[in-house]
């Protein structure tokens, strides 16, 4: 191939143009956002918004740097946020400018932030390769050590660093002609350039691809694992660093917005999640693309309930761009669809075929085989159930030790009944939301857009029926069927379209969070029925009806996931597509009905939330987000998909809410809290960690 | 190619909808009038939207409304994207800014730029470090240690109270908890039995209040000084059927509170409650906007101006009808607090003022000028 290009008198290395199309895509729609901005600005866009459109870039496309190549590889990371809190407060409190020249302190304060960065990254990479746990629980559990730790240096907002060192990041290069945060970003991607050359870099991409192929040639899957995490911490504390140098102080929260805004940023730089395509030049292009539509919006003068709507959907947009094509899933279906009409009016539907007269039966079969018809089906109920017992069981131990601490600590206060009670109404939202997004994860997905799928139906009911019984008959069932909407719409935009769920389940709470704003016209007012209100907080014997119902809940999750032919066809699919839909499972079923019951049990929890204040507000569902993802992983499911089983989630709410009670009713700072909720965390993965077998 | 123009043309599709739906032409006769935005670091509760629609209210009066124009953006929660609003609104011309700061420190350096261009940045509730911004609010310490001290009286300076501040990290929650634990401090027999936070959110509230009653007890809380949460606190107390035994609770300012401490019979939600009840009032907002335009107008204005923090302890709590202007004129502006029918018991109630006599509690609802302003 290389051969035929050397016609031209310039020699040219051959470049592969379609696989660089999710970087070309990225510079142009950011091109298209710039040709925006210029044609509604009246004066033009000036030196002054370059340089502070990518100073604000600037940040988010360091974070994303490292995020991409965490995600290139086939991995997740979410300690992002927390580790840019950390330096940044660290770099605030620890560093003595007076004493050093400006030089000097630049130097010190870069490698001070890229070492704290990387410790990070290594301690991650340390757990996910060696070690070998899930990285999305490992690195939620190093965020909340790191978030806990900022928070520890530096309990609020404050300190100065020197305008000079702020200068070299954010100033000029050339005066008028060259702001410093440009070069910053021709640096970083210069970099990335070097790396992905690098025999590292072509590991990277070869893991995430396929990391069995990759090891069978020769990678080193661990070591590699290793080096992308410890990369990416090193681009968190530049990022750490860069802020710094943006804000001139230190504030221990900083980071803690920006984890969903670096997911967009990689996602429309063109980088596939699940790894193995895309790269860096395109994530830096997707940070500023997100970031020049601020500008756009404040020219436009859009409200501000419309830009999470649009964000959503320009996001969308994006990756439909990169991924619409002939081989989309949609033209398969649509082929179907033509196929099964024209056989329907030919009668040669496969249902009009004759019937098998027998049904197969697993036994006969094995018995026709083996000539003993009980060969290998006869063993005890704990040795045919023990990997699941390994992983469902240690929830269960870890909560009888928190409960016994809980007893010792507070003794002579505790109320065994206001603690059954409060154990069961907390552990009902977690477990309802682990249904849900169990069931998403493991068909192989995930659910991000559980806040405001939860935020909604609430607001709809509390608006509605503003404290009234009568119109929650009616009202209640909409609210549902909204969750469900969502839960449909995310679920067959991922199947049709084939989108990764983050992406596709991103977007929808950004559109989720604009629609709620618009629906309650700036801040939800309005009060949950008393009914619903007496469901979540009154007493039955002793017990709110929530509690009751949990019991209930309970055993028909555990039915529907583990017994039932859906909850099969679930776990299929999480195990393998390919292999699923080769047995007969029509895949797509499956995996809209996991979205769809997701999109249910965030809506019935947010209902419930509403019921147990009394009102709706935003924000009502952000807690939930990360705990949800935790309860399911801490229940044994794993993140790839394909295992779980729904009494390891139950233990993982129950775990997780024992654990909150324990450290709620002490004096205990946040910080510390957050950090013991981090090594808690941390310590049930070691547990439920899979033995070597290799 | 094809793929990526199509691309291109989708997203510039989207923003063509983002046009079509939120947005005016800008005004024609834009270039000789005063240009205020405002800044909201967040957006989506009831005392950010009591402070935005009263800020709205302020500059449809008459004294204002040909003179100024005003539009509002919120960061949504993220400080970078307010560090670049702000930058955005200068460079499209603003002359004054009215900002909610996200975060104390984060912005300085786009406030500093600003001023440098001669803008007039001020704040309202929520400090900025940098010295060139104005700032109207309440003494947050005040705001921790006012409530402390009534609640350490309450209690003749002897019990286990349960501590509840707002988000951890936040200056205005550290001011606010460090104040109150001095207060309580000097009372050797007040014991702070659990200390968590309430991210200022009312489920949060709830539930760590839920998770606190399980390992505690009521019979073990004799009472509560939170940053959010009386009503919620005051619920759970009836919902346990103890509504003849309600602990004192020092706390914010909603609605709800002020109706509770109303003696039981008075209105809806009225159960005698012995509270105080503190709040950030929205007031502040459109102050704001009136002191950056008399600072234009030549006026000199401090750069801390502060306003009087409401402390209303049970006997002070007065309920007006709807406290719309005629009313809280013919009152001498004593409301503080209306039925729930007319604001919601989550609405943050301190939203009139003799200092912004303009405008009246439909102002903060609805963004409505009263009738002859």
């Amino acid at each position: 191939m290389a051969g035929a290009r050397t016609r031209s008198w310039l020699y040219l290395p051959s470049f592969n143009w379609s696989r660089q199309r999710g970087t070309i895509t990225a510079i142009a729609v950011f091109i298209a956002m710039v040709v925006v901005l210029q044609s509604i600005t009246g004066q033009g866009i000036s030196y002054f918004d370059i340089s502070s459109i990518t100073a604000s870039a600037a940040t988010l496309a360091l974070a994303a740097i490292g995020a991409t190549i965490v995600i290139l590889a086939g991995g997740l990371d979410l300690s992002a946020g927390a580790v840019i809190s950390l330096v940044n407060v660290v770099l605030v409190t620890q560093l003595v400018p007076s004493t050093m020249g400006t030089v000097e302190f630049t130097i010190v304060a870069t490698v001070v932030a890229l070492a704290i960065g990387t410790a990070i990254g290594a301690i991650n990479g340390f757990l996910v390769a060696y070690v070998r746990l899930q990285s999305i629980v490992v690195t939620l559990a190093t965020m909340f050590i790191a978030q806990g730790g900022a928070l520890l240096v530096l309990k609020f907002p404050g300190g100065e660093m020197p305008w000079d060192f702020s200068l070299v990041f954010t100033g000029d290069v050339v005066a008028e002609g060259l702001p410093a945060p440009i070069v910053v970003l021709i640096v970083a991607i210069a970099c990335w350039l070097m790396l992905r050359n690098t025999r590292l870099g072509t590991s990277i991409y070869a893991i995430g691809s396929d990391p069995d192929s990759a090891a069978a040639a020769g990678v080193h899957l661990r070591f590699t694992r290793f080096l992308t995490f410890t990369l990416a911490g090193t681009c968190y504390g530049a990022a750490g660093l860069f802020i710094t140098a943006n804000m001139g102080g230190g504030d221990p929260l900083i980071g803690a917005k920006m984890l969903l805004q670096i997911f967009a940023a990689v996602v429309l730089g063109g980088t596939l999640i699940g790894g193995g395509r895309g790269g860096c030049v395109g994530t830096v292009f997707g940070a500023l693309t997100l970031t020049i539509v601020v500008n756009i919006f404040l020219v436009l003068g859009v409200r501000t309930y419309y830009t999470p709507i649009v964000e959503g959907v320009i996001l969308i947009l994006a990756v439909l761009g990169f991924s619409l094509n002939r081989q989309a899933p949609v033209v398969g279906v649509v082929r179907y669809w033509v196929q099964t009409v024209r056989a329907m009016r030919q009668s040669a539907l496969p249902s009009r075929l004759q019937p098998f007269k027998e049904r197969i039966s697993l036994a006969g079969l094995l018995g026709t085989a083996s000539g003993s018809p009980d060969h290998g089906l006869n063993v005890g109920w704990f040795t045919r159930n023990r990997a699941t017992l390994r992983y469902a069981v240690p929830p269960y131990l870890i909560f009888i030790l928190i409960l016994g601490v809980t007893i010792g600590v507070f003794g002579s206060s505790f109320s065994p009944l206001d603690y059954l009670n409060a154990m069961l109404i907390l552990t009902a939202f977690l477990a309802i939301l682990g249904l849900g997004q169990g069931t998403v994860i493991i068909t192989g997905g995930l659910d991000l857009s559980v806040p405001w799928t939860m935020t909604f139906p609430a607001i709809i009911v509390t608006t509605l029926c503003n404290g009234v019984d009568a119109p929650a008959a009616w009202v209640i069932p909409l609210a549902l069927a909204a969750g469900l909407t969502i839960g449909f719409l995310n679920g067959i935009t991922i199947v049709l379209f084939g989108l990764s769920p983050i992406i596709v389940t991103l977007a929808m709470n950004g559109v989720l969070e604009g629609v709620s704003l618009l629906f309650s016209g700036g801040a939800p007012i309005g009060k949950a029925p008393p009914a619903l209100a007496w469901f979540v907080t009154g007493r039955i014997g002793g017990i709110a009806p929530l509690g009751w119902f949990l019991i209930g809940f309970a055993v028909f999750a555990t039915l529907f996931l583990n017994y039932t032919a859906f909850g099969r066809r679930v776990f299929a699919v999480g195990n393998s597509v390919t292999v699923a839909k080769l047995s007969g499972v029509r895949t797509g079923f499956p995996i809209v009905g996991a979205y769809v019951l997701s999109g249910f049990c965030s809506a019935l929890v947010g209902i419930f939330l509403a019921g147990f204040s009394a009102q709706a507000f935003y924000g009502m569902g952000d807690p939930y987000l990360l705990s949800s993802i935790a309860v399911v992983v801490l229940g044994g499911t794993l993140i790839t998909g394909g295992r779980g089983h729904y009494l390891g989630i139950l233990g993982g709410a129950i775990l997780f809410t024992a654990l909150g009670i324990m450290l709620s009713g002490t004096v205990l700072p946040e910080a510390v809290r957050n950090i013991i909720y981090g090594l808690v965390v941390l310590g049930a993965i070691i547990a439920l960690r899979e033995r070597t077998t290799a | 190619m094809k793929k990526i123009w199509r691309t291109c043309v989708l997203t510039a599709g989207a923003l063509a909808l983002a046009a079509a739906l939120g947005i005016g032409a800008p005004p024609a006769n834009a270039q000789d009038k005063i240009k205020v935005y405002a800044s909201a670091g967040f957006e989506g509760n009831t005392w950010m939207d009591a402070s935005l629609n009263l800020i709205t209210a302020i500059a449809n009066t008459a004294a204002y409304k040909d003179r100024v124009t005003l539009e509002t953006q919120s960061a949504r929660g993220n400080a970078q994207t307010q560090i670049q609003q702000i930058n955005a609104m200068v460079q499209a011309g603003a002359d004054v800014i009215v900002s909610w700061a996200i975060s104390p420190t984060a912005l300085n350096r786009a406030i500093r730029n600003a001023c440098g261009k001669g803008v007039i940045f001020i704040t309202w509730d929520a400090e900025v470090t940098e010295p060139c911004a104005y700032h109207v609010g309440i003494n947050q310490d005040w705001a921790g240690a006012g409530p402390a001290e009534w609640l350490a009286e309450e209690l003749n300076g002897k019990g286990n109270i349960v501590f509840m501040g707002g988000i951890p990290g936040n200056m205005v929650d550290l001011r606010r908890n460090a104040a109150a634990k001095a207060v309580f401090a000097d009372f050797p027999d007040i014991k702070i039995v659990a200390d968590t936070p309430s991210m200022w959110n009312n489920a949060t509230a709830k539930q760590k209040l839920t998770e606190i009653v399980a390992t505690h007890g009521w019979d073990s809380i004799d009472g509560l000084w939170t940053q959010t949460g009386c009503y919620v606190f005051t619920q759970m107390q009836v919902d346990a059927g103890r509504g003849d035994q309600l602990k004192p609770c020092a706390g914010n300012g909603t609605n709800g509170h002020r109706v509770a401490q109303l003696a039981p019979g008075t209105t809806e939600g009225a159960y005698g409650l012995r509270s105080a009840s503190m709040g950030s009032p929205p007031w502040a907002g459109p102050l704001a906007f009136k002191l950056a335009i008399s600072k234009l107008d030549g006026a000199e204005i401090p750069h801390f101006y502060e306003i009087p923090m409401p402390l209303i302890t049970p006997g002070q709590t007065v309920l007006c009808d709807k406290a719309d202007l005629a009313e809280l004129q013919a009152k001498d502006w004593s409301c503080n607090a209306v039925p729930l029918s007319v604001a919601p018991s989550n609405y943050f109630i301190d939203v009139w003022h003799p200092e912004v006599p303009e405008l009246d509690a439909f102002s903060a609802l609805e963004g409505t000028v009263p009738a002859g302003q």
